[in-house]
């Protein structure tokens, strides 16, 4: 009995073990994190490579005006607001209700396949997608088109009307996500204890009842978490896919901040001014990551750290 | 915790020493100090350096390798080893993202001595000192053989390089007729309908009229289109509207300027013109002779449904059918193509043509770079080794240009790889078309000969192309590209040939380099003109309103930019 406890604490790691292990990604993260970070400093300087870093001039907030004065920027940020906010919304309504759907689905095979045909898409680029969507939508014997034309309905040019173009952007992006997203809520689904069901029935309760009182709060703190996490990406309209998908006839209500900075930056290779909106879009993400934590503390009595 | 950190920092300092301690040790590497002696070195094929110097490149990979070569041991670098030349090679990536992985280098300070820029880049590298000024040396360290080279375009090209006065890189010639598009269309539809070949715009749009009404391929369906736009890039070579506008005497393009009246002008400013061919363009769309789905059509869509026979006319470049004639006959062999200058019309009845610069790219010398010498030296032995290669034996031919199956890979080893004669191939269409005519082969170059018995390949079994598989399918494709580009009179370059027989070319005019003024003015032109162009074919707005673009474009930076042009062109005319 006493060989067996000792061997048991020999077995047992020291504190220093345990900081030892997590000593690799706190380096990890230094590196790769932290010291980047350093980059900043790009946005007010006019970097100029064969300067280096520290050899290039500071020129203050130059960048950051330009970017304020230039009349395309104002354009491009409306349309990534509109974009990444409806994206927002709707892919955390429509997983939810799909999960709850798809929960309440009692035959075994039918709820495992949906899962598995809503979750494929995910697995691919948009690389591959927009060349497929390009297809499936064209007006032009587009498999949407002709199923709207034997249905005698008016075609639509899906990705070529400047007014449909940012919904058939954000349409397509939940469609993709659906699966990914949906999976959080329905491993919270499977945790909630049966116990609870059972009383409510005995009390009464019906179906309805039940997803209510009990389903929905149950994974409400998942909800507030997704919400929480998904608020960062305000200014992420989804630049792969935009640029995969836009074309000339809807520059108007499809260009966003980051094909604009790819056209100025990448193309022009204006380093100092992408560094500049990289650092204009994390910081609006920053507050509103405060933000909304701060009010799903209020709130919902929900806190990370 | 502390203690790690403090460890991990010191490990930093130590390493970032290090790499101190070994720049240092380079650096003490003594150039030789007789300048004329050196210059001799550079510019002779026999001139071998006496102290061997490292030169920092960076590597696109090859697909394929032949033998035993692989991207760090081959014969070229073991004749650059020989010269005197130690090869540092900073990295090898695949050649499709070279280009990336450059400006990633060079945005982190630490990139190749010797590289290639382009034509859009070029100015803003020099003005951000990535790159050195070599100006001193042009005269002397190029050798004859490379100057002759450059000759190619009367110095024109040279004089792109320079910028206030100063060279900072050596062009990288190419053939301006090459890029010029010209009118693809079926033939084989043009027969079924009894129509002619069309020799204007108007004629054209009568042709594309009947190609998409009167079922040209005969196959009892509505499934055709007369003609074939791509509205995904406007600019692009392979059907965008800014070539199709060539028909019109113009050319949309941003940073395309052309003489009237002793000033420059931007080659899509000409009001009547575009209104003109957009007018025509609108209203073939607006009939249904364009599908509606253009917008989203990008070049290579437009190449496999042009291939499968779903259009009957497209502008592209010569080399427009090399990937898919084989493709298209498989799939009906019927099929025939044919390229035909580009058309007059109305607006232009000379049929004129805007004709580009050839340079598109610049090599170039890091401004770090202590050996000047490395850039030209490496530059001479291309010249010497690749384009100049009648003076080699049959070996070195094949060991450093052609490659030779099993053994070598050829040219595309070399630092400076590709440097072929701008002539080439005006050269193999007149020698190849000829010698498939008349079946004399004389005269015909070691390529021109490679050439033509793959044509000759593809001609024979022509008929029998279902019973080809593996590899005679393969040859069989190969000889379909050339045939497709060299073959005949009416093959891709026999256009072009018309073309340059006619000499009916506005001729690019802003023989500089845009600086970052005009670059930035530039900016959103681009999307802005690709924007305006697409709405007005699409029927959203009038083709007057061309007019009111024309407006906003100057006020928007294109009035910056023409004066910035012209204010070079009074002072270099």
């Amino acid at each position: 009995m006493k060989k067996m406890s000792s061997g048991k604490k020999t077995g047992r790691p020291t504190p220093a073990a345990f900081h030892l292990m997590l000593l690799v990604p706190v380096i990890v993260t230094i590196i790769f994190y932290y010291i980047p970070m350093g980059g900043i400093v790009l946005a007010f300087k006019e970097y100029k490579p064969g300067l280096g870093i520290f050899g290039s001039e500071w020129v203050g907030i130059k960048h950051f005006q330009y970017l304020m004065d230039m009349p395309e920027f104002h354009g491009a940020l409306k349309n990534t607001l509109f974009i990444a906010l409806w994206k927002i919304v709707l892919n955390l309504v429509l997983p939810v209700v799909f999960a709850l759907m798809l929960n309440e689905v009692s035959t075994k095979w039918f709820k495992k396949t949906a899962q598995t045909l809503t979750f494929i898409p995910y697995f691919l680029s948009w690389v591959v997608l927009g060349g497929i969507l390009i297809d499936f939508l064209s007006p032009d014997g587009g498999m949407v088109n002709s199923v709207l034309k034997q249905l005698g309905l008016q075609e639509i040019y899906f990705l070529g009307d400047v007014k449909i173009f940012p919904f058939t952007i954000i349409a397509s992006d939940v469609w993709k996500n659906m699966g990914y997203n949906s999976i959080v809520y329905l491993a919270a689904l499977t945790g909630i204890d049966p116990a609870l069901y059972e009383a409510s029935a005995l009390d009464g309760a019906g179906r309805w009842k039940q997803t209510l009182h009990i389903t929905l709060p149950s994974i409400a703190p998942f909800i507030v978490l997704m919400t929480i996490l998904s608020l960062g990406n305000v200014l992420n309209a989804g630049f792969d896919q935009i640029f995969n998908l836009y074309n000339p006839a809807v520059y108007e209500s499809g260009d966003i901040i980051d094909t604009l900075v790819y056209r100025l930056g990448m193309v022009q290779r204006q380093y100092s001014l992408s560094t500049a909106v990289g650092l204009f879009k994390s910081f609006i993400s920053m507050i509103l990551i405060l933000l909304s934590y701060k009010l799903a503390d209020k709130a919902a009595g929900y806190q990370v750290f | 915790m502390k203690k790690a950190i403090c460890l991990l920092l010191t490990a930093c300092m130590a390493f970032s020493l290090a790499a101190c301690g070994q720049k240092a040790e380079e650096e003490t590497v003594q150039a030789p100090v007789n300048t004329e002696e050196l210059a001799e070195t550079v510019r002779s094929i026999d001139g071998k350096f006496e102290t061997p110097f490292t030169v920092k490149v960076g590597l696109g990979e090859q697909e394929t390798y032949q033998g035993k070569e692989s991207s760090t041991d081959n014969a070229w670098i073991d004749l650059y080893k020989d010269y005197g030349i130690d090869l540092d090679i900073m990295y090898v990536v695949p050649g499709t993202e070279a280009n990336e992985k450059l400006s990633q280098m060079i945005m982190s300070g630490n990139y190749p001595d010797v590289f290639n820029v382009s034509l859009e880049d070029y100015v803003d590298y020099v003005k951000q000192g990535i790159v050195a000024d070599i100006t001193d040396y042009y005269d002397d360290y190029l050798s004859d053989a490379a100057k002759d080279y450059l000759a190619y375009d009367g110095g024109d090209s040279v004089k792109r390089a320079t910028i206030d006065g100063r060279i900072y890189g050596i062009p990288q010639m190419a053939s301006s007729t090459d890029q010029v598009s010209v009118l693809w269309i079926r033939k084989d539809w043009l027969n079924n309908l009894g129509l002619e070949m069309p020799k204007t715009a108007e004629e054209a749009a009568e042709v594309a009229r009947a190609f998409t009404f009167e079922d040209p391929d005969g196959n009892g369906q509505d499934d055709t289109y007369g003609f074939a736009v791509n509205g995904m890039d406007i600019t692009d070579a392979c059907g965008g509207i800014a070539h199709v506008m060539n028909m019109f005497g113009a050319m949309p393009r941003q940073l395309r300027f052309i003489e009237e009246n002793g000033e420059i002008i931007w080659a899509g400013q000409e009001e009547e013109k575009m209104v003109s061919g957009l007018t025509w363009l609108s209203d073939l769309y607006a009939e249904g002779c364009v599908p509606k789905d253009f917008v989203t059509s990008d070049a290579n869509k437009l190449r496999a449904d042009f291939a499968s026979g779903k259009y009957g006319m497209v502008v592209a470049p010569m080399w427009w059918m090399m990937d898919y004639l084989a493709d298209a006959l498989k799939y009906d062999p019927n099929a025939d193509f044919a390229a035909l200058p580009i058309p007059g019309s109305e607006v232009n009845p000379d049929g004129t043509v805007y004709f580009p610069s050839a340079t598109i790219s610049f090599w170039v010398l890091s401004s770090k770079c202590e050996h000047p010498e490395a850039l030209f030296k490496l530059f001479n032995m291309s010249v010497d080794y690749i384009v100049n290669n009648k003076d080699r034996t049959t070996e070195e031919y094949e060991k450093y240009a052609a490659g030779k199956a099993g053994m070598y890979t050829g040219k595309s080893l070399a630092v400076i790889p590709y440097l072929d004669d701008p002539a080439d191939n005006y050269n193999n269409y007149l020698m190849e078309s000829q010698a498939i005519a008349t079946g004399n082969t004389d005269g015909l170059t070691p390529m021109q000969k490679t050439h033509y018995e793959s044509e000759m390949f593809f001609l024979n079994n022509k008929e029998n192309l279902a019973e080809l598989s593996g590899e005679d399918w393969s040859q069989f494709g190969i000889g379909a590209s050339y045939y497709s580009v060299f073959g005949f009179e009416e093959a891709g370059y026999g256009a072009l040939h018309k073309m340059v027989e006619a000499d009916k070319w506005k001729k690019e005019a802003f023989l500089s380099m845009p600086d970052q003024e005009m670059l930035s003015a530039n900016a959103n032109l681009a999307a802005m003109t690709s924007e305006a162009i697409v709405k007005i074919v699409m029927g959203q707005q009038e083709p007057e309103s061309y007019g009111d673009f024309l407006e906003q474009w100057k006020e928007k930076g294109g009035d910056t930019i023409l004066k910035k042009v012209n204010e070079w062109y009074q002072e270099n005319k």
